[in-house]
C-alpha cells in the first residue's frame, strides 16, 4: 500500500491522488486515443457504442449515483439529444450548433421534470420519470414533422467546420473527447462545494438541510446536468444508430441504463465505464441472454448497492 | 350516446385486466412495502403456462386454468421464497432493481422457452352478445363477469377467512402479528402466491384477446399507473385506478388520438402532482 504523505490541504482536491494515479490514467487515455490504429472498423464500432453507453451512463450516475433521485426514464433525455441533434444537422447546420443545442434542449426537459420531481422520493420518483420516459417516446412518434414519425428519420453524419465525420474511427475519437471532456466535468463538479452537496443530500436529506445546503436547488441542479450529459449520449446515439425510430427510446433502454449503473457500483465513476463494456460484451452471447447476467450479478454488487443507498431510507 | 357506451364497455373490461394485475401489485407491497416491478411478466408467464397446458398438452379449457393458476401460484410462492424474501428490510431501491431484473430474466426465459412467435390459445368463449344495440365480444363481457366473481371472492376470503384475515393483519403490523402466533413469512409467500394467481388469471383472460408474447409483460406498466392512480395501499382503489385507465385508453384513442398512448400516464403524473396518496387511498398511509 502506498503511503499518502500530505503536506497541503490542495492535495486533497487533486484529481489524480499520485503519480501512479497520473501515469496509469494518461497511459488509458492514450491507449484510448491510440485504438484506431490497433482495431479494424466492426471492434471500432462496438468501443463507439461502450463509449455512448458509458456517457449516458454518466448522465445517469450524477442524478442516480451521486444525488440519490432514482430514475427509470433516462432513455427520455437520450432520445431528445438524439432527436435534436438530427433534426439541426438535417437543417444543415453543423455539429458545433447540433451538439450543444441537443445538450441544452435535454437539459430543459431535464428542469421540467425536476421541478415536480424533487417533490417525490423513492419509488413515486421513479414512477414520474417513467411516465416521463413513455410520454416522450409518443409524442416522438406523433411529431411527424420534426422525428418523422414511427417510421423513424435518417441521421446526416456528424460535421465539424464544413468536415463530414464519415469513418467510424473518426466517430470514435469524436465520442472519446467529448466523454473525456463530460468524465473530467464531472470529477471536477464531485470535487466542488456543489458535488459535496450533492452526495450529502444522497446521504441524507435532513442532514444536508442542517448544513445550510437547500437539496430542492441540488436536486435540480442534478437533474439538469444530467440530462445534458445524457442529452450528448444521444446526440451520438443518433449517429451511431444511423437511423431514428421512437422505439429505441423505450422503457426497456431506460432500464437497461438504470441496471448498468447499479451493477457497476452506485456513486462510483469506475463503475459507469466497468459495466459498459461488460454490458456490451454479453450482449453478443445470443440475443436471449442478453440483459440475463443482470439478475445473477446482483448479489456480486448487492453490498455495494445497500452501502450507498442504506444512507438514503 | 351509442358510441359513448360502446367505449365505455370495452374501456371497463381492458380496466379489469389493469385492475387486476394492480391487484397483485397492491397485495405485495401491502404485505411487504415491495413494489414488484416484474408483475406484468408474471401475468405473461401465466398466460404461456395456459398455453403449455391447454394447446400443447391437450387439457381441457376448464381444467387447463385451475391448473395454471396452482401452478403460478406455486410459482410465486417460489420467487418470494428463494429470491425475494432475502432482500426484506433492505433499500427499496434494491428492490426495485431486483424486481426489474427478474422481470428480465422472465421475458428472457419465455423467449428462449416459448420463442417470440406470437401464440394463441382457443378460448370456449366465443361470439359477440349485444344489448340494446351495444355490440360486445363474449371474451370480453367474460374479463368483467371473472373480475366481478374475483372481486367478491377476495372480499369475502378477507372478510371472513382466517388466512385473509392474517394477511391483513400482517399487512398492517409485521410485528404484532407475529406476536398474535401468525406465521408471517408463510403468509408473505401465501401473499405472493395469491398476487401470482391472481396475475395469471389476468394472463388467460387477456389471451383470447391480444396474443401470447414474451413482450406482454409490459402491460404491468399500466397496471402500475392503475395502482398509483388509485392509491398504493388500496386494493379498491387498485381495481378502480384499473378501470379508469382502462376507461381513458378507449377514449383518448376515439377523442384526442394525439395523445392516446401517453394519456394515461399524463393522467398519473396529475394524479401524482396533486394527490400523491391516490384517488382513493386509505387513512392509513405507508410512508414512503
Amino acid at each position: 500500500m502506498r503511503i499518502l504523505f500530505k503536506t497541503n490541504y490542495k492535495q486533497d482536491l487533486n484529481l489524480a491522488k499520485h503519480g501512479g494515479h497520473r501515469f496509469w490514467y494518461g497511459l488509458l487515455v492514450l491507449i484510448l486515443f491510440a485504438t484506431p490504429l490497433m482495431l479494424d472498423g466492426y471492434y471500432i464500432g462496438e468501443a463507439t457504442r461502450v463509449l455512448i453507453y458509458a456517457m449516458a451512463g454518466l448522465g445517469l450516475m450524477v442524478l442516480t449515483g451521486f444525488t440519490g433521485q432514482a430514475s427509470l426514464g433516462h432513455a427520455a433525455f437520450l432520445a431528445i439529444g438524439a432527436y435534436t441533434n438530427a433534426w439541426f444537422l438535417a437543417q444543415g447546420f453543423s455539429s458545433l450548433v447540433a451538439l450543444p443545442m441537443a445538450a441544452l434542449l435535454s437539459m430543459i426537459g431535464g428542469l421540467l421534470v425536476a421541478i415536480p420531481a424533487t417533490r417525490m422520493s423513492g419509488i413515486y420518483l421513479a414512477i414520474a420519470t417513467l411516465a416521463f420516459a413513455i410520454i416522450v417516446e409518443d409524442f416522438a412518434g406523433h411529431l411527424t414533422g420534426i422525428t418523422g414519425g414511427n417510421r423513424g428519420m435518417m441521421v446526416d453524419v456528424p460535421m465539424l467546420f464544413g468536415y463530414k465525420i464519415w469513418q467510424s474511427w473518426e466517430l470514435y475519437l469524436f465520442v472519446l473527447s467529448i466523454l473525456v471532456v463530460a468524465t473530467l466535468l464531472v470529477l471536477n463538479i464531485l470535487r466542488s462545494p456543489l458535488g459535496r452537496a450533492m452526495i450529502a443530500v444522497r446521504d441524507s436529506e435532513i442532514s444536508s438541510k442542517a448544513l445550510g445546503v437547500n437539496p430542492m436547488k441540488i436536486k435540480v441542479f442534478a437533474f439538469t446536468v444530467s440530462a445534458a450529459i445524457t442529452g450528448l449520449a444521444g446526440a451520438f446515439l443518433a449517429h451511431y444508430m444511423l437511423y431514428l425510430t421512437p422505439q429505441i427510446f423505450g422503457i426497456l433502454l431506460s432500464i437497461q441504463l438504470l441496471l448498468m449503473i447499479v451493477l457497476g457500483g452506485l456513486g462510483t465513476v469506475h463503475g459507469v465505464f466497468f459495466w459498459s463494456c461488460i454490458d456490451r460484451r454479453t450482449g453478443n452471447w445470443h440475443i436471449n441472454f442478453k440483459r440475463c447476467p443482470a439478475i445473477f450479478d446482483w448479489r456480486f454488487t448487492r453490498n455495494r448497492t445497500i452501502h450507498f443507498w442504506s444512507h438514503t431510507n | 350516446m351509442h358510441e359513448f357506451l360502446q367505449l365505455l364497455i370495452v374501456g371497463i373490461s381492458q380496466g379489469c385486466i389493469y385492475g387486476l394485475m394492480a391487484l397483485g401489485f397492491v397485495m405485495i407491497y401491502k404485505a411487504t412495502e415491495m413494489v414488484n416491478f416484474a408483475q406484468g411478466d408474471m401475468m405473461m408467464l401465466g398466460s404461456f403456462v395456459a398455453w403449455t397446458l391447454i394447446m400443447d398438452l391437450g387439457m381441457p379449457f376448464w381444467l387447463g386454468v385451475p391448473a395454471t393458476l396452482i401452478i403460478m401460484a406455486l410459482f410465486g410462492a417460489l420467487v418470494d421464497i428463494l429470491i425475494v424474501r432475502r432482500v426484506i428490510g433492505q433499500p427499496q431501491f434494491a428492490v426495485v432493481i431486483l424486481t426489474l431484473g427478474l422481470g428480465i430474466v422472465f421475458r428472457a426465459a419465455a423467449g428462449m422457452i416459448w420463442g417470440q412467435v406470437p401464440l394463441t390459445i382457443d378460448s370456449p368463449i366465443s361470439g359477440f352478445s349485444s344489448f340494446y344495440g351495444i355490440v360486445i365480444g363474449n371474451e370480453r363481457l367474460a374479463i368483467i363477469v371473472v373480475t366481478a366473481l374475483l372481486i367478491v371472492i377476495l372480499w369475502a376470503y378477507f372478510r371472513y377467512s382466517k388466512w385473509g384475515i392474517a394477511m391483513k393483519a400482517a399487512s398492517q403490523n409485521q410485528l404484532a402479528a407475529y406476536y398474535s402466533g401468525i406465521p408471517v413469512r408463510v403468509i408473505i409467500s401465501a401473499v405472493w402466491a395469491v398476487a401470482a394467481a391472481i396475475s395469471a388469471l389476468a394472463g388467460i383472460l387477456l389471451a383470447p384477446i391480444t396474443l401470447i408474447e414474451p413482450m406482454n409483460g409490459l402491460l404491468g406498466i399500466k397496471a402500475f399507473a392503475a395502482a398509483v392512480i388509485g392509491g398504493f395501499g388500496s386494493m379498491p382503489g387498485a381495481i378502480l385506478g384499473g378501470l379508469i385507465v382502462g376507461i381513458i385508453e378507449p377514449f383518448a384513442a376515439a377523442y384526442v388520438p394525439g395523445v392516446k398512448g401517453s394519456m394515461v400516464y399524463i393522467v398519473m403524473l396529475i394524479v401524482l402532482a396533486l394527490r400523491p396518496q391516490g384517488l382513493f387511498a386509505q387513512i392509513h398511509r405507508k410512508k414512503l
